[in-house]
């Protein structure tokens, strides 16, 4: 198994001296393609920080952050955003879209920005808001779109492109249960073909869906457990295998 | 509203302010500038107007009567007994300086009786006898001689300095001041100053000199009353300095209206809040204008302080400016009402409209933070096409009524028209701002999201466009009336002569001349000769009843008779008249005339298109109360075009006709009363050619060289001057449009950080934005500035001209200007962390 994310006594710690914070106390984490890790825990703990440094938002105080291969700490801005362009793919809970395009333009975003030609990108995004079963509305803007749709829009651009990487920060928070099912089955698609998810969320229903669930408190790893399939998560992977487009 | 609820809105708004010491800041700057402008200005006009009693001191200082044009018994015999009369003489004269010749005011008046306050002593003493004067400041840097030094008139004696003096109404007068008890100034006109016995009425005095029968005065007296000119300058100039300030804070409230539209936009959640918890639409408009309210009040006060403050610190050199004495600073505080009243009430009127879009966002929608669905903008846009369909009417009409321009009716209209067009086209700026979201489908990202971003937040851009687009149209509209009043001038302009010929005019032409027919070139030259009869008594006119102009209509000069009927037909005439010798019909490049003057026809040089058949000549003599005819004579005439005009004869009489009707030549006299000699060269006359016989012509005393070409252009160091002020002003409103917007993008900088964006693309962006502003104002600056110009002057048949300094600098200047400066002054997305605490909505 590839692994995708790797962390190696990774730390990110603010500020200096007695005003010094621990957002995250070093952690060894690893992410294989095809898995889905959630990430739990109480608002503090460290769950974002984590995120941002998978994504290159934000880079280790100490330790080393290894995405598909690249050691995110040794990078230079630039090319942290061909990372975020081109491997890793961010959800969040809310300020999704950019409510001056069109569902269309916003998937179609990182490909833009990665210097694709206008009509090869929207092509491209039409195909991503298809596989989220959004194809219909691809010329409204977010303001005429639900939450739930809004969010399918926000995972079609994280994978546009083929980004192998996820990065879900609470995707299911504003959602109700039925919507939220709908978007873990989107996250448990992208990972059984090949990619690989994390989710940070709040939901221990949705926590079931992954392979692996990683607890954080105060900064620091404190528990780490495989759920149990439940039946409605077993069913949500059944449904998601089935869903998949061949590789 | 409940007083308890009104505190409530209240404390919502102080607490909105409160928390955006920047929007609120810009808001007050915004209103208190203008009203600072307003009350500085009030305070200046009302300190250098001069007052009444200044003026009638300036002109007849303590006296009670000024008399001019009568001799001195003449004078006395009207006055009653006890009058003190005093000869008071104003000149004009020559300093007598190496090289140089200036003219100066010779005075004759005594400070210390009648004529006090007339001139101010402010140094030495007056001077008493023949051989003294005192001079102003402006005498001593001419002459530069002080007190105790020696200045010479022209024909006059050499006179020792013991003072210096001033006119308090004109210090830059260059005066001499003399005794007049001892020293007789030339004046053309005698005049006395006339002091009164106690008791006695200056009116009646004057009415006494009236005479019943013909209602005129025998004897030029008047009082200091009658003598006074009914002020044209001060009231207007305090209602010109209103209409000013508040053309300036519309620009301003336009401007806060973005802003309060912003404030609305990120306060939405919390005034969905309120209205959750119960707020009426009219409380939640109310904590908006109560906002808006609060702030014009501090804007108004502090713009009577700046005022104030501008007013004091200018006052050391009102002086100089207005080049005369003024009194200590007035401060008119009543005056002062305008001002605050006008710029708090801007502050209000520019919260209305944000105000009225806060009553009418769902509560739903407002807490949802979703930014609320926007009225399709056609409505707006037919009203400002209907707009400025009125304002081309407008226009027309104050452009084609009798006394166009000049009577306040037609000015109304014209000035009307202007502001109606550029409100007509901001007007339409809404629409043309949703089609440009539309059509950048096609744009690189940067400038798609700015594009979009400007059309949906049309409640913050419209304001900001209309303000740009209003400042850009009054400098066009200035260019266009400066550039029109050129072409005016230019097409009516006329040479004097050919451009191979030179006219010399004055005492010493005929010798000037002569010294340059030596000159390289010159092939023959002549004296210009006038027809005219030897009785004074008699009148001549020599016109064409039927003349018509170039396009076929009868030409009627009754505007331009000083003293015709208005039901009177003015035909069009000459009056330099001449017979047509060949030298002279050589000179006038009239060779041809010779036949026709041979077959008995008169000939006419015409500088316009014109035809006519026959020449009417006409010699009145006044007799009793009205002109009657002593010769009047109709002969065929010839009509030749030529371009000059005022210099050689415009018309050539047979000779047979003038043997007829017994005109002599007169070889000294022309159009202007001066001698003109006229030299014709072989080639056209070059500039150094010119110089050298102007270098002729100043060897002798008042003759010169009569300038032959176009008048120059309207300096355009004032047009430079306004584009550059507009363009500063536009670039930064632009900016403070930016910074407005920025406010709302954080959100969107996150999102495209996330996303792996360039963090300078955030800086495409801005500058995407200022340039959709900067060119859709600019562009439509053009034809709402033009409009009202063009069709001014098209009315009255003038050629219209295009200000290209103004709009390149409206249309390409100023979005390159505001492309550029947002890209400078704005900044790449920041860091990750800088959006750490970044809430939803916000």
């Amino acid at each position: 198994m590839t692994t995708l994310v790797q962390l190696e006594g990774a730390a990110r710690r603010f500020g200096s001296g007695h005003t010094e914070v621990t957002a995250l106390h070093p952690t060894t984490l690893s992410v294989e393609a095809g898995e889905l890790l959630a990430v739990m825990g109480p608002s503090g703990s460290g769950k974002t920080t984590l995120l941002s440094l998978v994504g290159g938002l934000d880079k280790p105080s100490e330790g080393r952050v290894v995405v598909a291969g690249q050691d995110v700490g040794r990078l230079k801005p630039k090319d942290l955003a061909i990372l975020r362009r081109r491997t890793v793919g961010y959800v969040f809970q809310d300020l999704n879209l950019l409510a001056g395009l069109t569902a269309r333009e916003n998937v179609a975003i990182p490909l833009e920005l990665d210097g694709r030609a206008i009509g090869e990108a929207r092509v491209a995004a039409d195909e991503s808001l298809e596989s989220v079963g959004l194809a219909n509305l691809a010329d409204r803007f977010p303001d005429d779109l639900s939450g739930g749709e809004q969010q399918r829009v926000a995972i079609a651009r994280a994978l546009v492109g083929g980004r192998q990487i996820l990065l879900a920060d609470e995707p299911t928070g504003a959602l109700d249960s039925i919507t939220g099912e709908s978007v873990m089955r989107l996250l448990r698609a992208h990972c059984e073909n090949g990619g690989s998810a994390i989710l940070v969320t709040h939901d221990a229903a949705h926590a079931a869906w992954a392979d692996r669930v990683v607890f954080l408190r105060d900064g620091r790893v404190v528990d780490e457990a495989r759920p149990a399939p439940s039946p409605e998560a077993d069913g949500g992977r059944m449904l998601a295998t089935a869903a998949a487009p061949a590789a | 509203m409940r007083g308890s609820s009104v505190r409530a809105l209240a404390r919502v708004a102080w607490r909105d302010i409160a928390r955006h010491r920047g929007r609120s800041l810009l808001v007050v700057v915004l209103v208190a500038l203008p009203v600072a402008g307003m009350v500085a200005g009030i305070s200046i006009e009302r300190t250098t107007r001069p007052t009444q009693d200044r003026e009638d001191i300036a002109a007849m200082g303590r006296a009670d009567l000024l008399a001019t044009g009568v001799s001195r018994d003449e004078l006395v015999a009207h006055l009653p007994a006890g009058s003190v009369v005093e000869r008071l003489a104003i000149a004009d004269g020559n300093l007598v300086l190496p090289g140089a010749r200036p003219s100066v005011q010779v005075d004759g008046m005594d400070l210390d009786g009648l004529a006090a306050g007339m001139r101010t002593l402010i140094e030495g003493r007056l001077p008493v006898g023949a051989g003294e004067a005192a001079i102003s400041r402006t005498v001593e840097k001419l002459a530069n001689v002080g007190i105790g030094g020696q200045v010479t008139l022209d024909a006059g004696p050499t006179l020792t300095v013991v003072g210096i003096v001033e006119n308090p109404m004109f210090l830059p007068e260059p005066t001499v001041l003399v005794d007049p008890n001892a020293v007789a100034v030339p004046a053309e006109f005698p005049s006395w100053l006339v002091a009164l016995p106690a008791g006695a009425d200056p009116q009646a005095v004057v009415e006494a000199t009236v005479d019943p029968n013909t209602g005129e005065q025998s004897v030029p007296i008047q009082t200091r009353s009658s003598g006074r000119i009914v002020g044209v300058g001060g009231d207007s100039t305090f209602g010109l300095i209103l209409i000013f300030g508040a053309i300036a804070l519309v620009e301003a409230a336009l401007i806060a209206s973005a802003a309060f539209a912003v404030s609305i936009r990120r306060r939405q959640r919390e005034l969905g809040l309120l209205a959750a918890t119960g707020a009426t639409p009219g409380q939640l408009s109310g904590t908006v204008v109560i906002g808006a309210a609060i702030l014009g009040s501090v804007a108004a006060v502090a713009g009577v302080v700046l005022g104030l403050i501008g007013a004091v610190a200018l006052s050391p050199w009102l002086d100089d400016l207005t080049q005369h004495r003024n009194p200590a600073l007035v401060i008119d505080l009543p005056g002062m009402v305008g001002p605050v009243a006008i710029g708090f009430g801007a502050a209000v009127v520019a919260a209305i409209v944000p105000a009225r879009t806060v009553a009418r966002v769902p509560v739903l929608v407002a807490l949802s933070g979703r930014r609320p669905t926007q009225t399709r903008a056609r409505a707006t846009f037919r009203l400002g096409l209907f707009m400025v369909g009125v304002a081309a009417m407008m226009t027309v009409v104050g452009a084609t009524m009798p006394n166009a321009g000049l009577d306040a009716a037609s000015l109304v209209l014209l000035a009307g028209g202007a502001v109606v067009s550029t409100l007509g086209f901001g007007a339409c700026g809404p629409w043309l701002l949703e089609r440009l979201g539309r059509l950048a489908d096609r744009l690189p990202l940067a400038g798609r999201i700015a594009f979009r971003d400007t059309a949906r937040a049309r409640s913050r851009s419209s304001p900001i466009l209309t303000a740009i687009l209003a400042a850009c149209a009054f400098v066009v509209a200035i260019g266009a009336w400066q550039t029109g009043r050129d072409a005016e001038e230019l097409a009516g302009w006329r040479p004097s002569v050919y451009p191979d010929q030179i006219a010399i005019a004055g005492p010493g032409a005929a010798q000037a001349g002569q010294r340059l027919l030596a000159e390289p070139g010159a092939v023959g030259g002549m004296v210009i000769p006038s027809l005219g009869l030897e009785d004074p008594d008699i009148s001549t006119t020599y016109q064409l009843p039927d003349a018509r102009d170039g396009n076929g209509r009868l030409i009627d000069l009754t505007d331009q008779c000083s003293n015709c009927r208005p039901e009177a037909f003015q035909a069009y005439f000459a009056w330099l008249v001449a017979a047509g010798t060949p030298e002279l019909l050589k000179l006038a490049h009239a060779e041809s005339a010779a036949d026709e003057l041979r077959q008995g026809h008169a000939v006419l040089i015409a500088y316009r298109p014109l035809t006519a058949t026959y020449l009417e000549i006409l010699f009145q003599r006044y007799q009793g109360s009205d002109w009657a005819d002593v010769v009047r004579l109709r002969l065929p005439v010839h009509v030749l075009q030529a371009q000059p005009y005022g210099t050689l004869p415009q018309l050539f009489l047979p000779d047979a006709t003038i043997a007829q009707l017994g005109l002599i030549e007169r070889p000294a006299e022309t159009f202007g009363g001066d001698t003109t000699f006229v030299v014709q060269f072989d080639h056209p006359v070059a500039a150094s050619e010119f110089e050298t016989a102007q270098a002729v012509a100043a060897g002798f005393s008042n003759t010169f060289v009569r300038e032959n070409t176009p008048p120059v252009r309207a300096g355009e160091g004032f047009r430079i001057v306004t584009i550059a002020l507009l363009l500063l002003f536009a670039v930064s409103v632009t900016g403070i449009a930016i910074a407005l917007g920025e406010a709302e993008s954080r959100p969107e900088q996150r999102s495209l950080l996330a996303l792996g964006a360039d963090p300078n693309l955030r800086r495409r962006i801005t500058a995407a934005r200022a340039a959709a502003l900067a060119l859709l104002a600019g562009v439509l600056a053009v034809p709402a500035g033009l409009l009202p110009v063009w069709g001014m002057f098209a009315s009255r048949g003038s050629p219209v001209a295009l200000p290209t300094l103004e709009i390149v600098g409206a249309v390409v200047v100023l979005p390159f200007l505001a492309i550029t400066t947002s890209w400078l002054l704005s900044r790449p997305i920041p860091d990750w962390n800088a959006f750490r605490n970044v809430r939803p909505g916000e």
